[in-house]
């Protein structure tokens, strides 16, 4: 099981460099979109954690599962937050996991963002319809793991 | 007349304009992320004064050289395109952009900023 975890005190310049790292290293075992997948995932949770995280510290961890009849990717970070940002993000999951339509709600979230004034707002919903990965979120204390998954199958085999 | 657009040049990320006739051209390369934000927002909104001066009929934004575009710099289209659809249609102007197939997420990026703006969006790969 291929996993990578980097655990440190990134800012906002370093976060490209890593998505390249994981890009250069996920593409040895995903497909070119794929690992594009799983690179526009790790970036966005990443520069969202840095933005938000109230000692500096972020952890970003990524596994892939191998299996004959296809793979399963989890890309997640985690960071500690106030408590104004988690409930926001309490509250933004909700809206997200109660969206049956992704493509419908990242479309409502660009309308949105369009006239935000502050951030965009539109990393987990952009992930969400772009990548395809099932979002979830965790809240232990202060703080909070985002977790992107996505399972692919292999053509021919059975779901 | 010519386009009035002072090239961005920084090492992660660059912007530069043309226009030739009826058409003006927006090309990004590098990296567009929270670090080079100010650069994005700082080339959309020359680019949008120069379109609406010039009277374009359609700009062009080459992105074919970028490498990656983040959600807050993508918001600076978004908005672009959102301020163009409030726009009196006599006034509105196409936006085509030119993408890298090799570069996936621009597929998935400009299918759904082309599903935002239907009227006025076109992707050529």
């Amino acid at each position: 099981m291929p996993s990578l975890t980097l655990s440190f005190r990134p800012n906002t310049a370093l976060v490209s460099s890593v998505r390249r790292f994981v890009a250069d290293v996920y593409e040895c075992w995903l497909t070119p979109e794929l690992t594009s997948q799983v690179a526009l995932a790790s970036h966005e949770l990443l520069e969202n954690a840095v933005r938000y995280s109230t000692n500096g510290e972020t952890e970003v961890h990524i596994e892939i599962a191998l299996a004959s009849d296809g793979q399963t990717v989890c890309v997640r970070t985690r960071n500690a937050a106030s408590p104004e940002n988690l409930d926001v993000l309490r509250a933004m999951f909700a809206e997200l996991t109660a969206a049956t339509d992704t493509d419908a709600y990242y479309q409502t979230m660009m309308r949105r963002s369009a006239k935000r004034t502050d951030g965009s707002g539109l990393g987990l919903a952009r992930i969400r319809a772009e990548t395809e990965m099932a979002m979830t979120l965790d809240i232990d204390d202060d703080h909070v793991s985002i977790s992107a998954r996505i399972e692919t199958r292999a053509p021919g085999s059975q779901a | 007349m010519s386009i009035d657009f002072p090239p961005i040049t920084t090492k992660a990320f660059q912007a530069t304009a043309s226009n030739e006739g009826q058409s003006a051209t927006l090309k990004l390369m590098g990296t567009a992320d929270a670090h080079v934000l100010a650069h994005v927002q700082q080339a959309v909104t020359a680019m949008r004064e120069q379109a609406r001066s010039l009277q374009v009929s359609e700009v062009a934004v080459d992105m074919r050289d970028l490498e990656f575009m983040n959600s807050s710099c993508f918001k600076c289209l978004i908005t672009w395109l959102s301020d163009l659809l409030e726009q009196p249609i006599e006034q509105r102007y196409r936006i085509r952009f030119l993408s890298d197939p090799a570069k996936h997420w621009q597929h998935r990026s400009l299918r759904a900023l082309s599903c935002f703006a239907v009227d006025l969006v076109s992707i050529e790969a």
